[in-house]
């Protein structure tokens, strides 16, 4: 009698082993777990229980351009990659993208990568109405396609899981509010946007219209998009700022965008009030100079670490459900002067 | 004289104490600033020698990671090139063979290949945006949480992959393995060491002392160091020359010693308190004196002994010298007994003794040796002395607890106290037969008179007269003995 109940009961515990193994935890409720809900990155990640199928997987990355803010991401990828090695799981990849962000060129890219022997494409979606058919013409050839990064497709998008910003109109709208209670609910402000139809930069540039519309005392008096370019955006904000001599802050939707105003505001020596996006080193300087007031800083390199995740998950035929969701959600977190020399030092080790 | 040299031993020893201790004391100054000269010139050269191996070791590193990047470029042939998996395959081989972090090869357009990945790296490396071409460079950059991480690129002339030119290939290096080669035990001595970058950063983010892990070192120096100082300083850094400045810190002098590592804008970095190598010279200084001294030391307490025992050897020679010299004032140097000097002193003694009333009972034997001037006569001086010999020895053997004087030529003089004093009768009798005996057979005659000492003697003189009357007496009677035979017979 006693035998038997010994026996149940390592059967109980041997099957609740073998749950787990094979059905880990929900990638979000995993990611929660490991991540320290105050820092606005979080380098210590550790890959989740799910154990792949395979031995060897490889993928093909595209985004929309060549930029600091995509090296971050690659860097949470490699971690991943690394961290996949060491359990004996070879993770090979391409992560391409063009010098100059250009919707073309990702679809010339999807059609050169749909004809590889990939297990997954993941696609940092440059342009939402363009490249979103091409996803889901690749999907019904049988393709794997995800969506990574800031910029997910359009509505109804047949790609199978996205990782990365699902929040961009928020956080325009939470900088726009930082603005705003800066300026005291009044003045004129330009908004900088980065690539024309980009859903990560449109979003953001929605929410800072919706929330500066709130504010009757409060005009946009200029909306230009750099096309992700430090130099573009600081030309524009030259002419914005002598066109509108009573400009009193900008709103910076991508990660040029604050470089390229805080560069003009200097140059110029004009009082305006800087709110961007993104941990640029030199913005982040800008931020720690009070030249810049905040910025929204991505978990990029959770975003790089979790997209591989998600993709092995995606390669061996698993569809988001109980073990990943459909959007894998990272954060972003506003951060003050007080804060930009830990994050330099945390990002860039500048001491 | 007998004082003197006392007198002349002591001053003697003073002065070389004097002088030994000038000497040492001079010696100890001496090697005071001699230390302080060595450690200004070992400071420089120990640093020199120091930051000068850890640059070579450093720059031979970068030396056989080129080469071995050139080696895997020059063996990239039209098989590896000919696709992406052979590429990625080749590179992985190549890191294992050389045992590299990281390996990549980058296209024209800064497509980066490595074992696993292809990827963008326009934005990420900083040297492969400049015109590197043609040249080895070694960067630094931060990239996003990764740490500083250095990469040592070579450039890749006539190879094409997928139909676009390969420009260059790299390495990544960890910081930690450029600072394990520069690592030198600096456990709890003070000594810093980092690199920096001309402008002054950090690059290791190692504890520098007092300019510590964050701050820019030239920036930091402008506290320390004076204007002129400053400004070489900082020239030397900007034009990647090796030198050195020294400055007070926590009031102790450090010498900060930085030299250029070839092909990368580092300065290597040494920081070192003064007294960290004073105190390891001084401890040889101090075992250097102690070792003298002991010497000197050694060398006063051997000469301290050494007059010790001259004087010692002095005072015996002057000691059995006097004795001697009194020895041969009082004694006979034909005989041995005592001469007229001897009698002289112990007449004295007996007359202050008969003054005093402290005299002990004595008598007194006055001799005479018959025949001597016709012995030196006929037989020659030698003979008359052996005769004064034998009489002398005849005399001494007969009283042998009691001083014998030689009075004169032929004259002695006996004191008898004592035993022989006890026994003066017998003893005379004795002498006298031995005198008989030799009137007959040959041998000295002595002519004796014996006087007891008596209560009315003032002086031993008086009892000594009555002895040489006796004598006198006893002469005439041997001369009369002697005379007889001859006349009968003749």
């Amino acid at each position: 009698m006693k035998h038997r109940k010994l026996k149940g009961s390592l059967i109980l515990v041997l099957g609740l082993f073998f749950l787990v193994g094979v059905f880990p935890l929900p990638a979000s409720a995993e990611s929660s777990a490991a991540k320290d809900p105050g820092m606005p990155v979080h380098f210590n990640r550790s890959l989740d229980g799910y154990q792949p199928a395979k031995d060897h997987y490889n993928f093909y990355f595209t985004y929309k351009t060549v930029h600091a803010w995509w090296d971050a991401v690659a860097m949470g990828m490699e971690e991943a990659q690394q961290q996949y090695a060491a359990r004996g799981i070879t993770i090979s990849y391409e992560y391409m993208a063009p010098v100059t962000a250009s919707a073309e060129d990702q679809i010339r890219r999807l059609e050169e990568a749909a004809g590889g022997s990939y297990d997954v494409i993941g696609v940092d979606v440059a342009d939402e109405e363009i490249i979103t058919p091409v996803l889901n013409e690749m999907a019904e050839k049988g393709i794997r396609v995800m969506t990574f990064s800031s910029s997910d497709a359009g509505p109804g998008c047949r790609r199978i899981a996205y990782v990365g910003n699902t929040h961009n109109y928020e956080d325009g709208a939470q900088l726009a509010e930082a603005l705003c209670k800066k300026l005291g609910g009044k003045g004129k402000i330009a908004v900088l946007v980065g690539t024309h139809g980009a859903p990560c930069h449109e979003d953001r540039a929605k929410g800072v219209r919706d929330t500066v519309a709130r504010y009757p005392e409060m005009e946009i008096v200029a909306e230009e998009y750099d096309q992700d370019s430090i130099d573009l955006a600081r030309g524009l904000t030259l002419t914005i700022l002598q066109q509108h001599e009573d400009l009193a802050g900008i709103v910076c939707c991508n990660m040029s965008n604050p470089v390229g105003a805080a560069r003009a505001v200097q140059e110029t020596g004009r009082s305006v009030v800087i709110v961007g996006m993104d941990h640029d080193r030199e913005a982040l300087r800008y931020l720690n100079e009070g030249v810049i007031y905040c910025l929204g800083i991505q978990d990029c390199f959770s975003i790089g670490f979790d997209t591989v995740q998600v993709a092995v998950r995606v390669a061996d035929g698993c569809l988001p459900g109980t073990l990943y969701p459909e959007k894998t959600e990272e954060i972003t977190t506003i951060i003050y002067q007080e804060d930009a020399q830990q994050m330099l030092e945390l990002l860039y080790g500048e001491l | 004289m007998k004082r003197s040299f006392p007198y002349l031993a002591v001053i003697g020893i003073l002065l070389v104490i004097l002088v030994i201790t000038a000497a040492t004391l001079w010696m100890s100054a001496g090697a005071r600033n001699a230390t302080d000269q060595a450690v200004s010139t070992v400071s420089t050269f120990y640093l020199e020698e120091l930051a000068g191996r850890r640059s070579q070791v450093v720059s031979r590193f970068f030396e056989s990671q080129a080469e071995q990047m050139q080696r895997a470029v020059d063996l990239m042939d039209d098989r590896v090139l000919s696709s992406q998996d052979a590429l990625r395959q080749y590179i992985g081989n190549v890191e294992s063979l050389y045992g590299l972090g990281l390996f990549a090869v980058v296209d024209e357009d800064n497509v980066v290949y490595t074992k696993q990945t292809t990827y963008m790296g326009g934005s990420r490396y900083e040297f492969l945006s400049g015109d590197q071409a043609g040249k080895m460079t070694i960067t630094t950059s931060s990239v996003y949480g990764a740490g500083k991480q250095i990469c040592q690129a070579v450039p890749i002339h006539d190879r094409t992959f997928l139909g676009k030119k390969l420009k260059t290939c790299f390495i990544e290096i960890k910081m930690e393995d450029i600072v394990s080669l520069l690592a030198f035990d600096t456990e709890d001595n003070g000594t810093h060491f980092s690199l920096y970058y001309r402008n002054g950063v950090n690059l290791t983010g190692l504890d520098f002392g007092p300019v510590g892990k964050k701050s820019n070192l030239i920036q930091e120096m402008r506290t320390y160091l004076t204007g002129d100082q400053w400004t070489v300083l900082s020239g030397q850094f900007t034009n990647e020359e090796a030198g050195e400045v020294h400055f007070m810190h926590s009031g102790n002098k450090q010498i900060l010693y930085y030299s250029p590592i070839p092909d990368a804008d580092w300065m290597f970095t040494v920081l070192i308190p003064e007294n960290l190598i004073y105190d390891k010279i001084a401890g040889i200084k101090d075992q250097t004196i102690l070792r003298s001294t002991i010497q000197i030391l050694v060398t006063l307490l051997s000469l301290l002994t050494f007059f010790f025992l001259f004087a010692l050897q002095q005072r015996r020679k002057s000691t059995a010298l006097l004795e001697q010299q009194r020895t041969i004032a009082v004694r006979d140097s034909l005989t041995g007994v005592g001469n007229k000097y001897a009698y002289s002193q112990k007449e004295a003694a007996v007359n202050a003794g008969l003054q005093s009333g402290s005299a002990s009972p004595f008598a007194l034997v006055v001799c005479d040796l018959n025949g001597l001037k016709k012995v030196n006569d006929t037989k020659g001086h030698d003979e008359g002395d052996r005769l004064i010999r034998d009489a002398s020895h005849l005399i001494c053997s007969l009283y042998d607890h009691s001083p014998v004087y030689r009075i004169g030529g032929d004259e002695f003089a006996v004191f008898l106290q004592g035993a022989d004093y006890d026994r003066r009768e017998e003893i005379f009798e004795e002498l006298n037969r031995k005198t008989d005996e030799n009137n007959c057979s040959g041998g000295p005659v002595i002519a004796a008179g014996m006087a007891d000492y008596e209560p009315g003697d003032m002086q031993l003189q008086d009892t000594f007269r009555r002895a040489d009357k006796l004598m006198y007496e006893r002469k005439n009677q041997l001369k009369q003995l002697k005379t007889e035979p001859v006349s009968s017979e003749l």
